[in-house]
């Protein structure tokens, strides 16, 4: 099931990146959308669940954490 | 690191003693900090050619973590400043709150024990025009003190815009140097090395599609384990846990946002895996809905999906003449967690031709998530709200 998941995963990507097109800066008003463009609005509250999640599941601290808190190790 | 044994209802801790300093994780931290200051004013004096203006962003915020046992406070703030150059420097603070019920006070005598964590984060970053392309050049640093942990991390970024934009690369790279003391036995010393290493492609694939696929290694050496953990034996007395000293991990992640515009809604499809030595492998779907109610307000749902597999060493109970690796965690047993949240976004756009037209394109935002957990940590919620600003 994981096998096939991953595989579709896959798939779906790749017929994605053929279909891409070229999109000039004057094409972009959707893409500056405040729900399209989160990156900076999402760093720090993002990094919060993170911590959360590394504390409480067996992912391993990422480099965007120092270690510590939570006994994370 | 207290936290993590009250809520896994292992063994016992006793008061701790006076706090220790990290003498041997000052030197490289001294070291990063000059390196970034040297750095930024020989910058600064090459910005000083260049037409622009200055600008940056702060921003606070205050976290909040419950769980059955445990309460987490964290009240952080990030500030940013860019040079006309594009040269930018930030540095932030952190303050973790964590208090736990301590099993030592025993029944009918509770008690509470909170512990505070420091954490310093510092990074600087630099554009380069490459004909038509763009290279940011950045590094990056935390220091994170707590009374028995102790952490450094440095490392390097980079990103390469390509084709108008339409395609970043991306690498990064980081070194974690992480010293562990117990405070329950003064004699431990543990010690923990790792590096991280990534590589990431984003690609503009229409005017409302936006595609990241990352892949990531990360690799610990040292002690991996929890000084104040024990691991039940069918053969003895519990025993301080005793993990592998070394991990390594692969993962890849995935993020396709799509903006539909008839109805204003952005749709962020995620999707990460990750499999390690200790044949622990997880798959982490999610989905978040960006939805524009007006013009600055926004509301997103969003749903987490998590599910790993169990470290190969984990046991409940270690048998007689078990003679390898032992854990006493939680989260290296098979668990399944789900994340349901919601979040509110609101621009401050009202104050615009006003004296504080400064802050209208600042953003406040409260969010909450209920985290179910079939592990023995249980359940959780999370909150956090704060504001950003932008000048």
């Amino acid at each position: 099931m994981s096998q096939a998941l991953r595989c579709l995963s896959l798939a779906a990507l790749l017929a994605l990146l053929a279909g891409c097109q070229h999109v000039a800066p004057y094409e972009r008003e959707f893409l500056a959308r405040p729900g399209m463009d989160t990156s900076k609005r999402e760093a720090m509250r993002g990094k919060f669940s993170a911590h959360v999640y590394e504390s409480r599941e067996a992912g391993m601290a990422t480099s965007e954490h120092a270690g510590g808190g939570c006994g994370c190790n | 690191m207290r936290l993590q044994l009250a809520a896994s209802g292992t063994a016992a801790t006793p008061a701790s003693p006076r706090p220790r300093r990290a003498d041997s994780a000052r030197a490289p931290s001294a070291l990063f900090l000059l390196s970034l200051a040297c750095w930024w004013c020989s910058s600064l004096a090459l910005a000083q050619d260049n037409a622009g203006s200055w600008g940056g962003s702060i921003e606070g915020r205050g976290n909040y973590f419950w769980e059955r046992s445990t309460r987490v406070i964290v009240p952080e703030v990030k500030a940013t400043v860019t040079a006309p150059d594009g040269t930018h420097l930030g540095a932030g603070y952190l303050l973790d709150a964590i208090s736990s019920a301590s099993i030592s006070a025993g029944a009918g005598n509770d008690q509470v024990a909170t512990e505070y964590r420091h954490g310093l984060g510092l990074d600087a970053g630099k554009p380069f025009e490459l004909g038509g392309s763009q290279l940011d050049l950045g590094v990056h640093g935390i220091y994170s003190t707590e009374n028995d942990y102790t952490s450094l991390a440095v490392g390097l970024n980079s990103s390469l815009w390509l084709n108008e934009k339409n395609t970043k690369l991306s690498l990064l790279a980081t070194g974690v140097s992480d010293q562990i003391k117990s405070n329950a036995d003064p004699s431990f010393d543990g010690h923990l090395k790792g590096l991280s290493a990534g590589a990431g492609i984003e690609q503009v694939l229409s005017p409302v599609l936006v595609l990241t696929l990352n892949y990531q290694f990360g690799y610990l050496d040292g002690y991996l384990g929890n000084p104040y953990r024990r691991a039940l034996s069918a053969a003895h007395a519990p025993e301080r846990e005793a993990p592998p000293g070394t991990r390594y991990r692969h993962g890849i992640s995935s993020h396709l946002s799509w903006f539909i515009p008839a109805t204003d809604t952005a749709v962020h499809l995620l999707y990460a895996t990750y499999v390690d030595s200790w044949d622990v492998a997880a798959v982490i779907p999610e989905i978040r809905i960006y939805q524009q109610l007006t013009r600055d307000f926004l509301v997103r749902p969003r749903y987490r999906l998590y599910a790993q597999t169990k470290a190969s060493f984990q046991r409940p109970k270690y048998p007689a003449g078990w003679d390898g690796p032992t854990t006493a965690d939680p989260k290296l047993s098979a668990l399944t967690t789900h994340t349901v949240g919601l979040s509110l976004e609101y621009r401050m756009s009202f104050l615009a031709h006003t004296v504080f037209d400064f802050a209208k394109d600042a953003w406040l935002d409260v969010a909450v998530d209920r985290y179910f957990s079939n592990s023995s940590f249980g359940n959780a919620v999370l909150g956090t709200a704060g504001g950003r600003l932008e000048f």
